[in-house]
């Protein structure tokens, strides 16, 4: 089988020793070189700053990545992309914890695992709540990296049959994806998918070389910052909110109680761990934020297929079980789009492109030829990552529980500092801080208009792609529009549109829309 | 989910039904405008060649077409008023970051950190001096062992004193 082959190939690349030198601050005359297997110890501090970031309330993986892309200058991409992924999945199962125990979503794709988790921690069951959401979260995680493993090979051979109209018709669909299962207004998420993309435009055109509303600006001509937009959309923007709404922690005060479920209690979440994982993993390869809908669709299954409905919002343990195996899942899933298509589905994967493309990787389908190592060496990582979760978060439960105390006022300035000798340190230069601080302006202004911002960073990352698959579409075509959506000659770029067309409408459909509300509000 | 649906009110509010919108409208269609201003000086191109200017001015009749549909929207569909904005936390949150690009490279680390971060917290209302003076020096050597000592980031600690 070439895919245990190549996860074998993976494991190798997570575990490999590598040569690391040591001049103690330059204190040492002689470099002392030690051989240590830095990936495992870089996906171990992923996991562990992304549980860090989940478990805060306040802070989400959005801001986070965006704050440390800087610190991962100095790897090498491999290390660095399996750093940025574990703080990724390690924020879903820090989410859970404050979900069970604060009854905060920690997270977006949280918010379910609020009804039931924080009911069972009031019940005096919270270690039951956390142990099953750990155990369906591994075992999610686990078939996840399956999935991925089984379908990047086929993808990619499709992928790689794409000429640049079947791209362009591609991101359309995405982009449109993106919109209909985003939060909030359709029409307005669209809206911020055009600013996204009109930012891209800003800097040096990709053929004449042409200065595009830059208004002189030397500093614009390279084009906007991604980091500057995102960390002050997401970090600077979000703070600000945050200031708004002071929320009160009440944390737990009960006992969490033994963590390890009983032999009842694994029968009753067995099942709904299998189909959320199923669910979840299903969504999550969706373009668009599919990873926050399977917790959403999960719920919503065992609702309906229980025996006794009522039992939900007071403690059900299917109620956990089911969400955080499809919140895990679809975590891991939504890196099918990106590594296979080099097409991000939502925002956190829109930063990966930002921190593949610093390192000099144009994610797509060329990836897994290129450079097999990052590639299977990244989706190893991940069910390592999912393994080293499990023993971060059950015995050292305590310790992420004391964390919720840290209070908000010493937080925020802390990110703030992070950011900005983040910003600073991409080029070493002060105008990019300032930048930051008017996106942070602009994000703020924008959640005052009942703008959701995500898409926005979506449409700038896939901007520059868009366009220039466009512009040779239309020269190849000799002018013809037509060409999108020729049948005969272009059935995959035909159909993707007709998809995209679909999409839409259905999301306009009133009953639907109605129906897609409720989602999002319960 | 959207604080907005928590506002939205049941009675109609005369012709403008939903503020927010309104405004939301009203920007998409002055960014609109300021763009196509904006990419005028660019060649479109021709027939097959597309130009520089081409895609932004697509994207610039897209985006008032999308703000006049929001604005069509805020006349029709009862929606939410408009939030009050906050003063305090933008002038102090991003005051702080704007401090911290000015005075990051002439004086260093040493200075703009503790600067920023004192300045920033005073955006919570709860804030008090002293914890939040401590706080700031402790921080700011974190950051100095974090990133200029473990990570080597090329930072200008103390450039006044060649470091």
């Amino acid at each position: 089988m070439d895919m245990f082959a190549n996860l074998w190939l993976g494991f190798g690349v997570t575990l490999e020793l590598k040569p690391i030198s040591f001049t103690l601050f330059g204190l040492l005359e002689q470099a002392v070189v030690y051989r240590l297997p830095i990936n495992i110890f870089l996906c171990f501090l992923g996991c562990m700053i992304g549980t860090l970031v989940g478990v805060l309330p306040g802070v989400g993986p959005i801001a986070t990545i965006a704050m440390l892309l800087p610190i991962t200058f100095g790897l090498d991409p491999v290390g660095a992309l399996i750093m940025l992924a574990g703080i990724y999945y390690g924020a879903q199962y820090g989410g859970s914890t404050t979900a069970i125990l604060v009854n905060i979503p920690g997270e977006a794709t949280s918010v379910v695992t609020v009804l039931d988790g924080h009911q069972m921690a009031r019940n005096g069951r919270a270690g039951v709540a956390l142990g099953i959401s750990a155990i369906g979260s591994f075992f999610a995680g686990t078939v996840a990296t399956l999935i991925i493993a089984s379908l990047a090979i086929p993808l990619t051979r499709v992928a790689l049959l794409f000429g640049p109209a079947e791209y362009f018709s591609l991101m359309v669909m995405g982009l449109i994806f993106a919109v209909v299962l985003a939060r909030g207004s359709v029409v307005k998420a669209i809206a911020m998918v055009l600013c996204g993309l009109m930012l891209s435009t800003v800097g040096q055109d990709l053929e004449t070389g042409a200065d595009r509303m830059t208004f002189r600006w030397a500093e614009l001509s390279d084009g906007l910052d991604f980091a500057a937009i995102a960390m002050g959309m997401f970090g600077f923007a979000e703070i600000l909110r945050n200031l708004e709404n002071p929320e009160t922690r009440d944390v737990l005060k009960n006992k969490i109680g033994k963590l390890l479920p009983s032999w009842q209690d694994l029968k009753d979440a067995a099942k709904p761990i299998l189909r959320g994982t199923f669910i979840g993993s299903a969504l999550g390869i969706l373009p668009g934020n599919g990873a926050v809908l399977g917790p959403f669709a999960s719920y919503t299954v065992e609702k309906k297929i229980a025996k006794d409905p009522s039992r939900f919002g007071r403690g059900a343990i299917e109620g956990v079980a089911g969400p955080e195996s499809a919140n895990n899942a679809g975590a891991q899933t939504s890196f099918i789009p990106l590594l296979t298509l080099g097409i991000p589905p939502n925002a956190v994967m829109a930063l990966m492109v930002g921190a593949m493309t610093i390192h000099g990787i144009v994610p797509g389908p060329q990836v897994m030829e290129k450079r097999p190592d990052l590639f299977w060496g990244m989706i190893a990582s991940m069910w390592i990552g999912n393994l080293m979760l499990l023993i971060i978060n059950m015995p050292l439960i305590g310790l992420w529980v004391k964390l919720l105390k840290v209070p908000y006022n010493m937080l925020f300035p802390a990110i703030l500092m992070f950011c900005s000798i983040g910003i600073y340190s991409i080029n070493n230069n002060p105008f990019d801080v300032v930048m930051t601080a008017f996106f942070g302006m602009v994000g703020y202004a924008l959640m005052k208009m009942g703008f959701e911002v995500a898409p926005l960073l979506l449409g700038f990352v896939l901007g520059k792609l868009m366009e220039e698959y466009l512009r040779r579409s239309i020269l190849m075509s000799r002018g013809d529009w037509s060409v999108f959506v020729d049948f005969v000659n272009r059935p995959i770029s035909a159909t993707l549109i007709v998809i995209a067309v679909i999409m839409i409408v259905v999301a306009f459909l009133p009953s639907i829309n109605k129906s897609r509300d409720e989602v999002f509000t319960e | 989910m959207p604080d907005t649906d928590v506002n939205a009110t049941a009675e109609p509010r005369g012709l403008i039904k939903s503020p927010q919108d309104l405004m939301a409208g009203l920007f998409l269609v002055a960014f609109g405008l300021f763009c196509l201003w904006a990419s005028s000086n660019l060649s479109g191109g021709r027939g097959a060649n597309l130009g520089p200017g081409s895609f932004p001015r697509g994207l610039s009749f897209l985006l008032m077409a999308v703000g006049a549909v929001v604005i069509a929207q805020a006349l029709t569909t009862i929606g939410p008023k408009l939030e009050a904005w906050s003063v305090r936390g933008p002038v102090f949150v991003l005051g702080a970051v704007l401090l911290f690009a000015v005075t990051v490279r002439p004086l260093g680390l040493v200075v703009a950190g503790p600067l920023a971060l004192m300045v920033s917290a005073f955006a919570a209302k709860d804030t008090r001096w002293l914890p939040n003076a401590i706080f700031a020096v402790i921080m700011t050597i974190f950051c100095i062992l974090l990133f200029k000592v473990a990570l080597k980031l090329p930072i200008p600690v103390a450039p006044w004193a060649g470091w």
